[in-house]
């Protein structure tokens, strides 16, 4: 059965492992250069929370020169992204739709092999390569990133995705969700469209919901405030994290508003101040009075690898389970 | 008499509502070639499939030597199935498929497999896509033949097939036949063919049986009884109308009875088997006209 699913299969692989081996071969020729840049450019003292001695270049101008003189940071982390969902789309929705489609399931089932073996054989070859794919690329890209990820960015969902472990499990997951969703399914095309809307839905509610629920976030309490008109660069950086919320408190424990800052004149208002044109100076004394802090709800950076472990055991049942009802689709409702 | 196959009360509905097959009851003889006869839609295919266990039923039982199909590897090794139209995996060569067949079956015939396709003078690296209908239906049989069943199931094998093709395509299953004491059930609406190679029948119409029974039972107990006009209900007991057609002055009888007919004025003539079974393709299916018995290894359905 080994034979006949590597036959099938090994155009697909052959075309992944190159295209693998040139992103591979990029990021290791890359990589160095990127690392040096980094230190020397004097983003690595931004990442260390220290001003940069460029004159008269800010953090965020460096950052954003460098992501333009980098633009393999963006591209492979979309990639990186995307590369489950098409793991699922072409790989899973047409490994038994396609063949219900083809008819070729009626050369298959009546060989010498049950079922189940042929699904457990096809499913496994598939999902080796789909892993290892997966993971080369995911570990490869992880370390290549590690300079630039230092500005404390790899926790925040737009980056968590792209790096570490969880690519592998999504991966894993989408393969046996596209495998489920073209049984049941029986079409290909069909599949594999249902199988990308699936796909990402399950994990913006993993992302959105799961997520922030599996480990406790940490709260921090800052005795600053900030008000409507300050600088935003004046906000408390806890940029170093995967910051939830960012809720203003006063003395009493009231929330006062939950963007991160308050409006001016409601401070005023509260501290009996003309609320038209309140100063700097009045308003640091009404902030003060009030006793306003910031609570900022969040996971720090070091955080990063247990939920990243978190995630992935989330996506690990979610492929067991899938894969359970696959294999009792394919053997009892098929026929 | 061995049963190769074995239903009881099958039923199989499918999602989309219709009953394909309803209530059948049948035993098919092992070593022999069973010709499944019937309309479109009358029910082959699903029977067919219910046999080597593509599709399971929705009520009722069959076995296939004392087995439910497909239950396991063992069992799935006792069947060979030609699918309609013989699909094949349109990437892979014949020579591919050859070695599907041999790394999925343990019994597998690789000389026997490589001398068919030698003999058909197929070049073993041309991919399957790109093959006739004709040779395709060959590489078909060839699998199914070289991992050494106990019953090979085709379906509709020679439908698709010119008379040439549709000629080295029945030799080549006789050839198979003959060296192996290989149980056949075939299903086509040829009705030549099905005369040529079967020696027991069974007609399908609307998802029930209609008749089933050796080919020489079946001929032995059918007369067309000719004679004046006159009401059908009032024949002996024994004798049970298949099809009665009537002109101003005459009666036409189909009857099927085990006993010679007696009465004079009746002119007694044998039917042919292509008659016979267009006569229970048209027949109605009321179940008043046609009572369940099962006599002689003559079974009628329900």
């Amino acid at each position: 059965m080994t034979w006949l699913a590597w036959r099938q299969f090994r155009a697909r692989a052959a075309v992944a492992l190159v295209a693998l081996a040139v992103v591979v071969l990029l990021l290791a020729v890359t990589g160095p250069r990127l690392a040096h840049d980094f230190a020397a450019g004097g983003l690595a003292d931004c990442a260390a929370g220290r001003e940069t001695d460029t004159g008269s270049l800010t953090c965020g101008d460096l950052v954003r020169g460098f992501i333009d003189r980098y633009p393999l940071v963006r591209l492979l982390g979309t990639a990186l992204v995307v590369l489950p969902a098409m793991i699922g789309a072409f790989w899973g929705a047409p490994l038994v739709a396609g063949e219900l489609e083809a008819g070729t399931h009626q050369v298959a089932w009546v060989q010498s092999v049950t079922r189940t073996r042929w699904l457990a054989v096809k499913l496994s070859l598939v999902g080796a390569v789909a892993v290892v794919v997966t993971a080369i690329l995911s570990l490869a890209f992880t370390w290549w990133a590690s300079s630039s990820d230092r500005l404390g960015s790899r926790i925040s969902p737009a980056h968590f995705a792209q790096r570490g472990v969880t690519p592998v499990a999504y991966a894993a997951f989408a393969l046996v969700l596209g495998t489920a969703i073209g049984s049941v399914i029986r079409r290909t095309l069909p599949a594999m469209a249902t199988t990308l809307a699936v796909f990402f839905a399950v994990r913006q509610a993993v992302e959105s919901w799961a997520r922030p629920r599996i480990l406790d976030p940490i709260e921090i309490s800052h005795p600053t405030f900030t008000f409507y008109t300050d600088e935003p660069a004046g906000r408390v950086a806890a940029d170093s994290g995967w910051v939830l919320s960012t809720q203003t408190l006063d003395s009493a424990g009231q929330v006062l508003s939950s963007g991160g800052t308050i409006r001016d004149d409601a401070a005023a208002t509260l501290c009996g101040l003309p609320t038209a044109s309140p100063t700097k100076a009045q308003l640091d004394a009404c902030g003060e009075s009030l006793g306003l802090h910031d609570v900022v709800t969040m996971f720090p950076a070091d955080r990063f690898w247990t939920l990243q472990a978190a995630e992935a055991a989330i996506f690990v049942v979610l492929t067991g389970a899938v894969g359970a009802f696959c294999f009792w689709w394919v053997r009892q409702r098929i026929g | 008499m061995t049963a190769a196959v074995k239903t009881h009360h099958l039923s199989k509905r499918y999602r989309r509502g219709r009953w394909a097959l309803l209530d059948c009851t049948l035993t098919l003889p092992a070593g022999k070639v069973v010709g499944l006869v019937g309309v479109n839609g009358a029910g082959k295919t699903t029977l067919l499939h219910l046999a080597v266990g593509l599709l399971r039923p929705t009520a009722g039982t069959i076995s296939v030597f004392g087995e439910p199909p497909a239950a396991r590897a063992t069992q799935l090794a006792r069947i060979g199935l030609v699918a309609q139209d013989a699909p094949l995996y349109p990437t892979l060569t014949v020579a591919d498929h050859l070695r599907l067949g041999r790394s999925l079956n343990p019994g597998w015939d690789h000389e026997t497999a490589a001398a068919r396709i030698d003999r058909l003078g197929l070049d073993a690296d041309q991919p399957a896509g790109r093959l006739s209908g004709g040779q395709r239906a060959q590489i078909a049989l060839t699998l199914a033949v070289a991992k050494r069943p106990d019953v090979l199931v085709l379906d509709e094998p020679v439908a698709s097939l010119d008379p040439l093709a549709r000629r080295e395509f029945l030799q080549g299953l006789m050839e198979a036949v003959a060296a192996r004491k290989l149980t056949v059930v075939l299903s086509s609406h040829l009705l030549g063919d099905i005369e040529r190679v079967c020696d027991h029948l069974v007609v399908l119409a609307d998802g029930r049986v209609r008749v089933a029974g050796d080919v020489e039972d079946l001929l032995a107990t059918h007369k067309v009884l000719r004679g004046r006009r006159r009401d059908p209900r009032r024949l002996p007991a024994d004798q049970h109308v298949v099809q009665a057609s009537h002109t101003g002055r005459q009666t036409t009888l189909l009857v099927r009875t085990d006993r010679p007919i007696l009465d004079p004025a009746w002119t007694v003539t044998e039917i042919n088997l292509e008659d016979l079974v267009l006569a229970y393709m048209a027949a109605p299916s009321t179940p008043a006209e046609r009572p369940a018995v099962a006599r002689n290894g003559v079974h009628v359905g329900r």
